[in-house]
């Protein structure tokens, strides 16, 4: 892949710079669940094979260095939709899963993309793990979007036949919430197939109904979120791999890669791929028990080293982002609300401002430097803080302490230079207490705990 | 600009970023341009005529002795260019540099290696003496100092990176033999008269910060006052390393830092700071203190035989200091004690150390006007009303005291928040409990500590822990770890041989109660005294048994 030097020198050139871009481009986001940050081929997996996630990846730009704003689901997800760190409004942890519980959700005072969008004429539909709420007044089609196929809480088991629980008001036990029936908006459903072709399908729906307006599809797989559980047919195009779980695995990941190949097709058959963004990228990153592979990075979901957070992250726009880009500053998911609410001039709170940034000029050469001037974390309940400013990555938590690591060349965090860089850290911390001082403690109770699962 | 012109210039640049070499050799002629061991100047002070830039190298010859005053004033290297003061050597023709030590003697200079105002300067390799007394008059001048190696500002600015390593300073005193001092001057607080001092790190500007200072493997032995000291009123030294040294016989303590934020102070061996083997020396001194300073990491540090009639500890924890971590060293035959923090400090931790026989002063006997203790938290600060320790954190150490020493114990009624386990006090005589030993602490009313969380300790026997301490151990153990010493111990010796009593004998430990920060690296360590990991629950005492 081309690194971004050449594309500067394009547009100098004046390739590119006949390209304009869409005043209202379709978004569409596909986010998947644990998915180690090696476990595409755009980042070097040796064992999975994603095609259409790297043609898709390979069109547009690759993000080397790109963050999610915390490192399990809810929150993650919080800070994706609204553009924002999620602490600024209390998502600091996972949400409960309780119909009754009219605060376990996103604050009906912050917008989401569908919300922002809702104004300058978007339709908006989510095809799979929705996680902001399960109470009626948290639900999609209350949030702005359209459209809803999937479930309202934070995993789900993948066969129609598991699926025995009628009401998302009878999943009382913990977990019984997985195998609650599907919604299509509000009505209850029935599943047909292995629930990721499902998703698949109904994402394909949306783009073929909604292809004359603007529209925002969130396509949020569960997969490859545990249960570890996939089809034979993906499961024989995996028997290259030996270990039992990492095949099951990687055979979730080819079903979504099946599915991103027939959406691209589509966009490309309806003759919008020009017209429409693609943001590929995962929560968190890989789990630390669905046999996930975060590489050279040290930690896996849940941590805050860069395996927790830092993320398989690309995106295309054919036509406005030059294609083979690696973009190696740091990019946040929260830059994709701002990305589109920028391009499509969609209003947006002054009283709310975004964190995020547009990526769009980054990426096409017309904008230097890095889109922020940092990036931060914070775990409430377990005091955690983290950032990174440049090439310095700080880490700090009752365990473990003070960490700073130099990532330009201790990638997996090795090296804990905190010591001996205290100016250069305690500086950095002091911005990371300013951050905090924007932020509030969580709204919700926090989901109770289970012995051997993790939401 | 012709095009020509331009390329002498850039060739002139580029010149200079290559940066110049200065030779000294003994053979050398004070005519040459210095420029090569074969035209070398003779003096140190020609050094005086250039100016040095980045990239710049200065060569002393191997083995050579010089006398004078190395002079480093308002010299900015970078951070890809240095500027290097070092050694070469010529055999068979051939220039090797780095090489063997050369000696620079300050004669009747006050310093003989004086850095100021500079940034990005490497010294390494030289045996420095300052030994020429400067007056022989012990009241008359204002308070002077001799110093081996000077590092100090005084120009506002930002000053980065200076390091010093493989130096062999000693002998550096101010008076001539014969000098000796009144046991008065020994009592105040850190000396009135004028002393030689190994190596000094001087920013008293408010507006002036020194970052990212390096003293390594280097020796420090036989000056009047303090080995290695760094000192800023303002706080504003940040970033010190200070690794693999040996500081021996300083007539005042072995290293000692004020006003320093984030150091790491590892590996070295300070042996007989608070020396009197020579009556020009101050003749007390803790190994290492710590004053107004935060975030500083002592560990794997071997203090031993620090002599003198206060204080005088292997380490102590002076006032106003926050986050200072003790973990990993061992120290033995220190008058003064082992575990001494003052007042107003903020989460210090005393960690995984061994402590060999202690504290064995005895007020009264010597001059000492303090005892010798095992454990003290004392709330002095100064001028100001006695307050704290806050948080003092001292789990997982190793304490034997012989049959010879009473273990003595003090604790400021002003102690607020303490949390001591997983300890091994292997008393093996009696134990007993100190008042008033700073201006009177414990004369106006009983105890009052707050938050002292102690608990989870082996005991020798019942005696070891004073009974007419304000507290003590709610769930002590007692027993006999089973320690088997030589005369002179090693740390080895320590690892408890009656492994049953210490195995998975420890509670995990957790914040004090009203503490928010806990301690800054973390409150997990990450291995026992000899870096193996800590399997399962923490074992008692400082290593992990097998």
């Amino acid at each position: 892949m081309k690194n971004i030097l050449s594309v500067v020198l394009a547009v100098f050139s004046g390739f590119v710079c006949s390209a304009t871009a869409q005043e209202k481009p379709n978004l569409i986001v596909i986010l998947t669940d644990d998915q180690g940050y090696a476990d595409v081929g755009f980042n070097g997996s040796k064992d999975i094979r994603t095609p259409n996630i790297d043609r898709l990846a390979q069109s547009g730009a690759r993000f080397t260095n790109g963050y999610v704003t915390y490192a399990v689901c809810g929150p993650s997800r919080a800070g994706l939709l609204t553009g924002r760190y999620q602490d600024r409004f209390g998502f600091g942890r996972n949400p409960v899963i309780d119909p009754n519980d009219a605060t376990s959700g996103l604050p009906l005072d912050e917008s989401m993309i569908s919300e922002v969008l809702e104004p300058v004429g978007y339709t908006s539909g989510i095809v799979g793990k929705w996680h902001m709420g399960t109470h009626p007044k948290f639900r999609p089609n209350k949030r702005g979007f359209d459209y809803f196929y999937g479930f309202l809480s934070g995993g789900h088991r993948y066969f129609p036949e598991e699926l025995t629980v009628e009401d998302i008001y009878q999943a009382v036990d913990n977990w019984s919430w997985y195998k609650t029936k599907l919604l299509e908006n509000e009505t209850k459903v029935e599943l047909d197939k292995y629930l990721t072709d499902k998703l698949s399908d109904k994402a394909i729906e949306f783009v073929e109904r909604e292809k004359d307006n603007p529209f925002f599809l969130y396509l949020a797989y569960n997969a490859p979120h545990t249960p570890l559980q996939a089809t034979q047919e993906y499961l024989d195009r995996n028997k290259h791999i030996k270990n039992k779980e990492r095949r099951t695995y990687a055979a979730m990941v080819t079903s979504v890669d099946d599915g991103v190949g027939r959406l691209l097709n589509k966009l490309e058959e309806l003759d919008i791929s020009e017209n429409t963004i693609v943001f590929f990228l995962s929560d968190n990153g890989g789990a630390g028990n669905n046999a996930s592979d975060n590489g050279p990075l040290r930690g896996h979901k849940g941590k805050y080293t860069e395996g927790g957070i830092r993320v398989p992250f690309a995106v295309s726009w054919p036509g406005t982002i030059p294609s083979g880009v690696d973009y190696d500053n740091p990019v946040s998911s929260m830059d994709i609300m701002a990305t589109i609410a920028e391009i499509s001039k969609a209003p947006v709170s002054d009283k709310k401002p975004l964190d995020g940034v547009n990526l769009i000029p980054f990426l096409t050469g017309n904008k230097q430097g890095q889109p922020h001037d940092a990036l931060y974390w914070r775990n409430f309940d377990k005091k955690v803080f983290a950032s990174r400013e440049g090439n310095i990555k700080t880490i700090s938590s009752p365990k473990s302490g003070m960490q700073m690591y130099n990532l330009s060349n201790d990638l997996a965090e090795q090296h804990n230079i905190s010591q001996s860089k205290m100016m250069k850290y305690l500086e950095q911390d002091k911005k990371v207490e300013n951050w905090n001082e924007g932020l509030i403690a969580p709204i919700f109770k926090p989901l109770q705990k289970s012995k051997n699962k993790k939401n | 600009m012709t095009i020509f012109k331009y390329a002498v210039l850039l060739l002139a640049f580029s010149l200079n970023a290559i940066g110049a070499d200065y030779y000294l050799s003994p053979n050398g002629n004070n005519t040459n341009k210095g420029s090569a061991p074969s035209s070398a100047w003779k003096e140190l002070w020609k050094l005086r005529k250039v100016q040095l830039m980045p990239g710049d190298n200065v060569y002393f010859e191997e083995g050579a002795s010089f006398t004078g005053q190395l002079v480093i004033e308002g010299v900015r290297g970078t951070e890809q260019s240095p500027i290097s003061i070092g050694t070469f050597s010529v055999k068979n023709g051939k220039t090797s540099i780095n090489s063997g030590m050369a000696h620079i003697d300050a004669d009747k200079h006050l310093s003989a290696i004086k850095i100021v105002d500079s940034s990005y300067i490497k010294v390494s390799n030289l045996e420095i003496t300052a030994n020429t007394p400067i007056s022989d008059n012990l009241s008359g001048k204002k308070k002077e100092m001799r110093v081996g190696v000077l590092i100090r500002t005084y120009s506002t600015g930002s000053y980065q990176s200076i390091s010093l390593d493989n130096l062999n300073v000693h002998d550096v005193f101010y008076y001539s033999k014969g000098i000796k001092r009144s046991s008065k001057e020994t009592k105040s607080a850190n000396g009135t008269q004028n002393y030689g001092w190994g190596i000094r790190v001087i920013n008293n500007l408010p507006d002036a910060t020194i970052n990212d200072l390096k003293i390594t493997n280097s020796i420090v032995e036989n000056v009047a006052h303090t080995g290695i000291k760094f000192t800023s009123k303002h706080r504003r030294i940040f970033d010190v390393t200070v690794q693999g040294n040996k500081v021996y016989r300083t007539g005042g303590p072995g290293i000692q830092l004020s006003g320093v934020i984030g150091g790491l102070f590892s590996d070295n061996q300070v042996n007989k700071s608070g020396s009197h083997d020579d009556p020009r020396k101050w003749g007390r001194g803790s190994g290492l203190w710590t004053w107004s300073s935060e975030k500083i990491i002592i560990e794997q540090n071997h203090f031993t035989n620090a002599n003198g009639p206060g204080d005088s500890a292997g380490v102590h924890i002076d006032f106003n200091c926050k986050d200072v971590i003790v973990q990993y060293n061992y120290s033995a035959n220190n008058a003064g004690g082992f575990y001494e923090v003052l007042g107003n400090n903020y989460n210090t931790a005393y960690r995984y150390n061994i402590s060999y026989n202690d504290g064995h002063r005895v007020k009264g006997k010597n001059g000492a006007f303090q005892e010798g203790k095992t454990f003290w938290l004392s709330g002095f600060n100064g001028k100001k009303k006695r307050k704290g320790p806050f948080n003092s954190y001292f789990y997982n150490n190793t304490i034997y005291v012989d049959a010879s020493i009473v273990s003595k114990v003090a604790i400021d009624k002003a102690t607020d928040g303490a949390l001591v386990a997983n300890n091994i006090f292997h008393v093996i005589g009696d134990a007993g409990y100190v008042l008033g030993d700073q201006y009177t602490p414990e004369k106006n009313g009983k105890s009052n500590t707050k938050n002292f969380e102690f608990s989870n300790n082996l005991f020798l026997h019942s005696k070891s822990w004073p009974h007419a301490a304000p507290v003590s151990d709610a769930a002590p153990i007692f027993g006999d770890a089973g320690f088997e010493l030589s005369e002179t111990p090693v740390p080895e010796e320590f690892e408890p041989k009656n492994t049953n009593i210490v195995k998975d004998k420890g509670v995990l430990i957790s914040f004090i109660e009203g503490d928010v920060l806990g301690l800054y690296v973390g409150m997990e360590p990450r291995m026992d005294f000899f870096g193996n990991p800590i399997v399962g629950k923490p074992d008692l005492g400082a290593i992990e048994v097998n």
